[in-house]
């Protein structure tokens, strides 16, 4: 009798259990759901957007709080979230007007003390935004709504530094009033912070006084972390999930087969290359005719297909294409006769070279398809493979002791032209990793950044384009991957973002009354 | 055994410290550190320069263990580089998932693993024995985040009966300890045969047996008892790993235990956190030996006998 008993307790308790796993929906009146969950691989570690730069922690940020500029993500250009409108004086001075009314959580209205607060007094402390507060020399209040800015340096392009997440702007008073790690949530999006819990979920709650976006039917924004994409797909295929980000580039057919999903997809802005170490003297790569055979010999559509599955775009240049000033240029063309011809007379059959790459899925099988195609033309590459943070690290020291040869990395810039030369290519960019250390390459850069007439600034980037990509041949530009999201059927608000802050701000589904 | 016990505690200091040693000077010599990963991708050098002075990693590593090591003998386990948060408050919010999945998975091993070793042991080559050792041999063998995999393909997927990952209620510790519990069984239940198997032989227990005693109370009061003392060894052992060696199982469930915190720690080279982690995790592997040799003396009479010369 007893265990007759048991086995009854426990298939009760089992029943009880599938019960509660997967509970019905819960509809609002107008029938939508009530809570949109989302999964994401990583961990969300920081409500404060001046601490981080790791796109999980922005993306969440993005909810709660808004920047004074932003990209849309219908026209893809760069507009006033926070501001109503802005005017260049002259490259060193700006003018700004506040949207009226808006309302931060803490119920206090946005004005300009807070955009002081913001940029003034917490940027200049925190590294993350130092470098943008250093651009300000001064700041001047007109009223509530008003405010002028005096640049060190002329900077046509400082409507974009403003858009940069680590400068969302937070309520002075909320500091004022209380302990920063809770004043950091107070922002003025469409969300708000309810529940933190770490490594597990971040639990977010419509702000309804919220005037510079529609407030969405969803009442609730769950943000789940589940690190492996398997674990991810099968929680969105049950209904656990609604929306999930980064799906295997293996599950695209099943999320595009199955009625009840979508495969939301957006061509990213971040431009994936291989790249030449110019400072190793001791290399073939230093040899400009090494690094012209190697971009005509590689097959960029065959390390597509091995890095993404095919889902990428093929870059003939540096230059993003939705950043500004892109040009159309031809590239090097791939071109398998000439490049053997090229090498054969350097006499590359049998050499060795070294490639070194992050332990990253796509450049791990862009670094063995690109073995494999050198390979043929006799060129034997090793591969090292390393941590991101070593990669980084390897590729920022000195070039001409680095010992690297080629390198196997990638660039995600803003909208702004200067931002896909200034690091990644001036001679004194934190992230220069083809050491490029050219004086006419610098003033291009430097020209670029200053020049108020947009004819000649296309003139300046595109010769900056040729010269980098066709004559100088710093790097080989491979893919700008596509950037998805798998949702469930219906979703709608879910915006992905080719900078990789994707936008959940409106994020609702309908599942009728 | 008081004075055994705090000798074992006293040692445990310096074990402590060489750990603290290897870790730190380990995660100072790869290549990579957590300025690269922190700094904005447009950070200029000296935004980089101002991050790591920031962080307090200026200086040489012996400076920077010194000065380590002075915070940690104080009590000060120092503050995680990437979440800029103290190290202990970190561990400590992390703890309670992780032990609710190392001692759930236990429950379940021995749910498994007794019964069965015993079943095998008393059923010597018979088929029972036969698939006891195939079913542990299979469940050593199957990497424990395919395990997982499967049983979210079949109870999540396929029954809908669990959900696949996340944490909270009841519902979602079943899976990950299923999976876990399933992989510690496989030893166990190993351990509990052979064990048994040489108790069985013994005399005394065929003595048992000749003076009446029914089968069920020789096994259970006899034999079971006197094979407890390699049981309970891998039995420390396992849930010594468990609490902090569940990270495959951690990632495919998203269980926000200590074993992610610490390989993330690892990955993203927050130097303090890591090394706070491990030397936690060494710390309750330690106690949980200690517990395990405790535990002898009351599993043991000659055992007790000896630590109270």
């Amino acid at each position: 009798m007893k265990k007759v008993l048991s086995v009854l307790l426990a298939l009760m308790m089992l029943a009880s259990l599938s019960v509660s796993a997967f509970a019905a929906d819960e509809v609002t009146a107008e029938g939508y759901k009530k809570e949109i969950v989302i999964a994401m691989a990583d961990e969300f570690t920081e409500p404060d957007p001046m601490e981080t730069t790791a796109e999980t922690n922005q993306i969440i940020q993005d909810c709660t709080c808004d920047l004074l500029t932003d990209t849309n993500l219908d026209t893809m250009n760069n507009e006033g979230e926070l501001l109503e409108s802005w005017e260049m004086i002259d490259p060193t001075h700006w003018t700004f007007k506040l949207k009226e009314g808006v309302k931060f959580h803490d119920g206090t209205i946005l004005d300009t003390d807070d955009v002081e607060f913001t940029l003034m007094e917490r940027a200049p402390q925190h590294s993350t935004t130092s470098s943008y507060a250093a651009k300000i020399k001064t700041f001047n209040k007109i009223d509530d709504l008003n405010f002028e800015l005096e640049l060190v340096q002329g900077d046509v392009d400082f409507n974009y530094t403003l858009a940069a997440n680590s400068l969302a702007i937070l309520s002075k008073e909320a500091f004022e009033t209380m302990d920063e790690a809770e004043a950091v949530k107070i922002g003025t999006g469409p969300w708000m912070y309810d529940e933190i819990v770490p490594g597990d979920h971040v639990t977010l709650v419509r702000f309804d006084d919220c005037t510079l976006y529609d407030v969405p039917h969803t009442e609730k924004l769950t943000f789940k972390m589940i690190p492996e994409a398997s674990a991810r797909m099968i929680a969105l295929e049950n209904g656990e999930v609604d929306i999930i980000m980064s799906p295997s580039a293996t599950d695209y057919t099943r999320l595009q087969e199955d009625e009840n999903l979508e495969l939301v997809t957006e061509v990213g802005r971040t431009q994936n290359f291989i790249g030449f170490n110019l400072k190793n003297a001791d290399s073939i790569v230093s040899n400009v005719d090494f690094r012209r055979a190697v971009a005509m010999g590689v097959d960029k559509e065959e390390l597509i297909y091995a890095a993404w599955d095919g889902n990428a775009v093929e870059s003939t240049n540096w230059h993003c294409r939705d950043s500004g000033y892109y040009s159309e240029i031809e590239g090097i063309p791939y071109d398998p006769d000439a490049a053997a011809e090229l090498f054969e007379q350097l006499g590359c059959d049998g050499l060795q070279i070294k490639l070194v790459t992050s332990d990253a899925d796509h450049r791990t099988k862009m670094a063995t398809n690109l073995q494999s195609q050198l390979s043929d033309y006799g060129i034997d590459v090793s591969i090292e493979i390393m941590q991101n943070s070593a990669l980084t690290e390897l590729n920022t020291s000195d070039g001409t002791t680095s010992g690297v040869e080629l390198t196997i990395s990638s660039w995600t810039p803003g909208k702004n032209a200067d931002y896909m030369y200034r690091n990644p290519i001036y001679s004194t960019g934190g992230r220069n990793y083809c050491h490029v250390d050219d004086k006419h390459i610098d003033e291009l850069i430097d020209a670029g950044a200053g020049e108020t007439d947009p004819e000649k600034r296309q003139e300046i980037y595109t010769e900056l384009q040729k010269l980098l990509v066709e004559e100088m041949v710093a790097m080989v530009p491979v893919a700008q991957p596509t950037l998805t999201l798998g949702t469930r059927a219906g979703v709608t608000g879910a915006r992905l973002h080719p900078g990789l802050v994707h936008q959940f701000k409106t994020a609702e589904l309908y599942l009728g009354q | 055994m008081a004075r055994y016990i705090i000798r074992r505690l006293l040692l445990m200091i310096p074990v402590l410290i060489c750990v603290s040693f290897v870790v730190f000077f380990l995660m100072d010599l790869a290549p990579g550190d957590i300025v690269s990963q922190m700094a904005p991708a447009d950070a200029t050098p000296e935004q980089i320069e101002m991050l790591r002075e920031e962080m307090g990693l200026n200086g040489s590593v012996l400076q920077r263990y010194g000065r380590y090591l002075w915070n940690l003998l104080h009590g000060d386990m120092g503050t995680s580089l990437s979440l800029k948060r103290p190290v202990m408050e970190v561990f400590i919010e992390r703890l309670p998932a992780t032990l609710k999945l190392a001692f759930a998975s236990i429950v379940i091993a021995l749910l498994i693993s007794i019964p069965l070793g015993i079943a095998a042991a008393t059923h010597h080559r018979t088929w029972l024995d036969g698939s006891s050792v195939v079913l542990s041999m299979i469940s050593v063998s199957m990497p424990a985040f395919w395990l997982g995999l499967l049983l979210i393909f079949a109870f999540s997927y396929k029954i809908k009966l669990f959900p696949s990952g996340g944490s909270g209620s009841f519902k979602y510790l079943i899976l990950p300890a299923l999976t876990l519990g399933t992989e510690q069984a496989g030893n166990l239940t190993r351990i509990t045969r052979s064990s048994m198997l040489d108790v069985i032989r013994q005399d005394y227990l065929r003595t048992a047996r000749a003076k009446g005693v029914s089968e069920k109370q020789v096994i259970r009061k006899h034999a079971l008892k006197n094979a407890l003392i390699p049981i309970i060894t891998v039995l420390g052992s396992t849930l010594g790993n468990a609490f902090g060696g569940a990270v495959a199982i951690e990632t495919v469930f998203a269980w926000p235990g200590i074993g992610r915190l610490t390989v993330a720690a690892i990955n993203s080279r927050d130097m303090t956190l890591a090394t706070g982690c491990i030397i936690m995790f060494t710390l309750m592997l330690n106690l949980t030996l200690l517990i395990v040799d405790i535990a002898y003396a009351y599993v043991d009479p000659r055992v007790k006998a000896r630590y109270s010369k």
